[in-house]
């Protein structure tokens, strides 16, 4: 347990910590909105099965990534008009979404099991260490989702339609035009959330690879307090749970894979447990409900 | 809203004080809202307006009787309508399913078709969709349609698995319709079921030289205490109002199946399979008997069981009575003096003893040795087949025996396509999104 080891769990938990952390951006933003995206592991999932597909079609990894975000948004669109324009209930359409998109990306990666993908390059920042470029926007990212929502106009009508959608109608905002927007921004993020997932980390594909990432994130979304910034620290804690035990079982430590694999979702419901007995809440005060329109 | 847990993702709008102009709107629906609500409270109990709880089951009334019953006095309070009359309306018309009970809608823009007519248009909408997916992905649909039909259909082994595949879908929609009917979401069935495996192997591995009549009635027993300690967590953890518990189930769904591999793994591991990790074979007496040459088994029988009681409890008996009261509004059942926190518990540990049992049943009769990878998700499918059904016993037999039907669909395209099996649940999601698109606009 020396230097080198902390090194490498940090380094470790920055590269899996990375796809949770726009998996959270990407529910964030949907959940500013008052739209609560049970279903974000499914548009990660579809994210990373893209990425592989479009990566391996273009034999460029960028490709990849582009056309997962293009994926992940329009499967959020699809979640969408179910319940903004049909106005379903958001958690059964949520769980719909997560079928959906383990059912398609199970269709669309079938052909690349076990393939070789193009994987994201390592770019090198002397003084500090090679990442790939999806890392090093990570945190950019967060920051300026941070402006967007906290900083401009659009944000302030976002916000307003996620804490009471009837009040950013009388004021002048369309909620369901601002929720469609939220979303497919958050659709884009949490494709690019899952093409990092198979393009710079597992670099393949395999069936439901997300492995309940998306979950986590929904929970991150709650230890964040709804703020992008916050998301950065609980993602790369959370990556740090995988890290480590990824980690420990390099160095040969001699616990059972499946206990270490446990720690990250034990850690989930542990810290929303501690979360529980916080009695204010940060939440949009519309989240889950939907806007009926103005009668 | 004392017992609303974690703001997330069921948020409760009361918490946040409301704003003066939100005040000055409830009181204005006040007095028309509660003539309507009264009207409605003889066709269907909304659900707690403040909750974004799903319709997961439909909720109703005890035929008539309404006047002095916990729903009657929830109608009342005036907290159940945060934003007027008209949402409350529109989501009490949803939870009624038959459409011909429905009481005339505020914003209903044209006449349904009638119910049979759309079930069929909305099937065969959701097999053409999925049929161009496939095409898409460059394979055979109709090819694929036509072998599960003769597989299905041309013989009697083909038939019978179709009521194999229905035992597990029985017992874990059973497990999430139960505590719908509290307001609470059970999407744990997949952890619950393997639970009630790793539990029920471990009675099977333990006892061997017991005879089957005792052995047997001991795996199930150790079954659903498997699969309902693990509901029973999320359940405590929502009553004491502290974690939701759609998120807690989810997450312990990918926690059970850790479990069950680290036996198989390690302490459980058979010797004589070094290759495919797998438990010990049960001994013959640990195996639910099975019905002639086929697959089916006495877990069809706890499942048509457990839907029984679930019809009569929740219809006949006091203790369902006050479930569905919690499920119609949580804080006047709480003032009425039911208790709530005890009903939720027992409630979630009931559903997943289901769902364990299911568990048990597919280790015992199925496989006869725990495996990993037990479920293709059958837990995901049972929330479905509640979903659709609207938490009626009947919808419940039906919806299992069609989802079982979709499943072989699955099962077709692997062995004669090699599509993956996980493909079906895109023709599961498909019929879903139609089904929640159906909804007209202006209802909820």
């Amino acid at each position: 347990m020396s230097m080198n080891f902390a090194l490498a769990v940090l380094a470790s938990s920055i590269q899996s910590g990375t796809s949770l952390l726009y998996g959270t951006l990407g529910e964030l933003v949907g959940e500013r909105a008052g739209i609560v995206n049970l279903g974000l592991e499914g548009t990660m999932l579809i994210g990373a099965a893209v990425g592989v597909a479009a990566a391996s079609a273009a034999d460029d990894p960028y490709a990849g990534v582009a056309a997962a975000a293009l994926a992940g948004t329009a499967a959020n669109l699809l979640l969408g008009y179910v319940v903004i324009g049909r106005r379903a209930n958001q958690l059964a359409a949520g769980l719909t979404l997560l079928l959906f998109g383990f059912g398609a990306s199970a269709l669309i990666g079938g052909p690349f099991v076990g393939a070789v993908v193009p994987s994201l390059p390592d770019l090198d920042v002397p003084g500090i260490g090679g990442f790939d470029a999806l890392i090093w926007l990570a945190v950019p990212a967060a920051i300026l989702l941070w402006c967007l929502i906290f900083r401009t106009r659009w944000g302030l009508a976002v916000r307003a339609t996620g804490e009471d959608p009837a009040a950013a109608f009388a004021a002048g905002h369309r909620p369901d035009r601002l929720q469609y927007q939220a979303l497919a921004l958050g659709g884009a993020l949490g494709g690019i959330g899952g093409a990092h997932l198979s393009l710079a980390l597992a670099l393949s594909w395999s069936e439901g690879m997300t492995a309940g990432r998306g979950f986590i994130a929904i929970a991150l979304v709650i230890f964040a307090r709804w703020n992008p910034l916050w998301a950065v620290p609980s993602a790369l804690v959370f990556g740090g749970a995988e890290a480590l035990q990824l980690q420990l079982q390099a160095t040969g430590v001699d616990v059972s894979p499946f206990l270490m694999t446990m720690i990250p979702y034990l850690l989930t419901l542990l810290v929303l447990v501690l979360w529980g007995f916080n009695r204010r809440s940060a939440a949009p005060a519309a989240l889950g409900r939907g806007f009926l329109g103005v009668e | 809203m004392q017992l609303d847990p974690h703001p997330h993702p069921n948020p409760n709008p009361n918490r946040t004080s409301p704003t003066k102009w939100e005040r000055s709107r409830r009181a204005s629906a006040e007095g028309e809202g509660r003539a309507l609500r009264l009207a409605l409270a003889a066709h269907g109990a909304p659900e707690t307006a403040a909750h974004g709880t799903p319709k997961t089951a439909a909720h109703r009334t005890p035929e008539g009787n309404t006047h002095g019953t916990p729903q009657a006095a929830a109608q009342n309070t005036p907290k159940n309508a945060p934003h007027g009359t008209p949402e409350t309306a529109a989501r009490a018309n949803s939870n009624t399913r038959p459409p011909a009970s429905k009481p005339p809608s505020p914003a209903a823009p044209r006449r349904p078709l009638p119910p049979g007519v759309r079930h069929v248009l909305i099937g065969l909408a959701s097999l053409a969709i999925f049929a161009v997916l496939l095409l898409a992905a460059g394979k055979d649909p109709l090819r694929a349609y036509a072998d599960t039909l003769v597989y299905v259909f041309g013989n009697v082994y083909g038939f019978s698995e179709l009521f194999v595949g229905m035992t597990p879908l029985l017992l874990t929609a059973v497990a999430v319709a139960l505590p719908a009917r509290l307001g609470l979401i059970n999407v744990g069935g997949e952890g619950q079921l393997y639970m009630g495996a790793w539990l029920a192997t471990a009675g099977a591995l333990g006892f061997p030289t017991l005879p089957a009549w005792l052995l047997l009635p001991l795996m199930t027993v150790l079954g659903f205490a498997g699969g309902a300690i693990w509901a029973a967590l999320p359940g405590v953890l929502r009553a004491a109002r502290l974690v939701n518990e759609t998120i807690s189930t989810l997450l312990l769904n990918y926690i059970a199946p850790l479990i069950v591999s680290f036996f198989i793994f390690g302490p459980w591991r058979s010797s004589e399979s070094a290759s495919y990790p797998e438990s010990p074979a049960f001994v013959p007496a640990a195996r639910l008997p099975t019905l002639g040459g086929t697959r089916i088994n006495a877990g069809l029988l706890f499942g048509l069981a457990a839907l029984a009681l679930y019809s009569v409890l929740m219809r006949r008996t006091r203790w369902g009575l006050e479930m569905r009261a919690i499920g119609g509004n949580a804080e006047a059942s709480r003032r009425l003096g039911i208790p709530v926190a005890r009903h939720m518990i027992t409630a979630m540990a009931v559903a997943g003893g289901l769902a364990g049992m299911a568990g048990m049943a597919e280790v015992s009769a199925i496989q006869g040795r725990l495996v990993a990878g037990l479920s293709p998700g059958y837990g995901f499918m049972g929330f479905l087949v509640a979903w659709l059904a609207g938490g009626s016993a009947a919808g419940i037999l039906v919806m299992a025996f069609l989802f079982s039907v979709i499943s072989s669909v699955g099962d077709i395209l692997q062995i004669t396509q090699s599509v993956p099996y996980a493909v079906v649940n895109l023709l599961m999601a498909v019929i879903l999104f139609i089904v929640l698109g159906q909804r007209p606009a202006g209802r909820r």
